[in-house]
């Protein structure tokens, strides 16, 4: 999703004024219609790829938990939601690049657990990268476009790694026996 | 026979025994699974898989149903809950009985 930032951002730059490029929903729709092609593409990779290497499994729901989860988004939610709200105006604009890629470098951290080295390599480039972007000579509106692709190109590559490595590590399962 | 051998006797041989307390452990903590997901999980063969999930079964404490996905056969495994109080029951035992 971060990898169509760019593209949307170019888009605005280079469309009319008059354009749908211009809309105020465009970014959303284009980020929901994008979240669709990612749960579909997520399913459909499931089904051809995961299920017959290491099978299907449908973990418990969340009952008994919700007020820990609700205390985590809560968690997150609010220093984002602060961090939008008034430092996005005030803060040099490399700062801002740097606190929202670290922000998103703990979230990978957490996801992924860094338990392999080219995870650890990818949480340092997800960081140093979008804020070595926010130096360059571009106007902000390039640059904002710019930092968030390089983010979605480091998860990209990343996920990419991991699903080589899964191919690698697992064979189809033959016709279950039973 | 003091408590603590008391609660060793009293362990659900069923459930103790390593491949099915690996099924009933991995199984405890999911909702479904199907038989290849256990396959990997447990490094056991199919036979011996098998037959331990047809004695899980026969004790009541894991459902079996058999179902395709797309022309592929599936099996899809959960814990009952007879089962799932079985293996509470059974830590409990467990704990007490290893507890000094």
């Amino acid at each position: 999703m971060g990898l169509t930032m760019p593209l949307l951002e170019n888009s605005l730059k280079s469309a009319p004024r008059n354009s749908v490029w211009h809309w105020h929903g465009t970014l959303g729709l284009s980020v929901a219609l994008l979240g669709f092609v990612v749960l579909c593409g997520v399913r459909v990779l499931k089904k051809r790829i995961t299920y017959p290497r290491t099978g299907f499994v449908k973990y418990r729901g969340l009952a008994g938990k919700p007020w820990v989860v609700s205390a985590i988004a809560g968690a997150i939610a609010i220093p984002v939601t602060i961090y939008s709200v008034f430092l996005w105006r005030h803060l040099p604009f490399s700062v801002m690049v740097a606190v929202e890629s670290s922000m998103w470098g703990l979230l990978y951290a957490f996801a992924t657990k860094l338990d392999r080295a080219y995870r650890w390599v990818a949480l340092v480039v997800m960081v140093a990268g979008p804020v070595a972007i926010s130096t360059l000579p571009l106007d902000h509106e390039w640059l904002g476009g710019l930092h968030v692709g390089f983010l979605g190109l480091t998860l990209f590559v990343s996920g990419v790694i991991t699903l080589y490595l899964y191919l690698r590590r697992t064979q189809p399962a033959e016709q279950e026996a039973e | 026979m003091n408590d603590q051998t008391k609660n060793i006797s009293r362990l659900d041989r069923v459930i103790h025994e390593p491949a099915r307390l690996m099924i009933v452990a991995l199984l405890s903590g999911i909702d479904q699974a199907d038989f290849v997901y256990l396959l990997h999980e447990t490094a056991l063969n199919k036979g011996t898989l098998s037959s331990h999930l047809a004695r899980l079964e026969e004790a009541g404490y894991v459902e079996i149903t058999k179902t395709y996905r797309g022309k592929i056969p599936q099996t899809l495994l959960r814990l009952t809950p007879a089962g799932r109080k079985a293996f509470d029951q059974y830590r409990k035992a467990l704990r007490g009985a290893l507890t000094r």
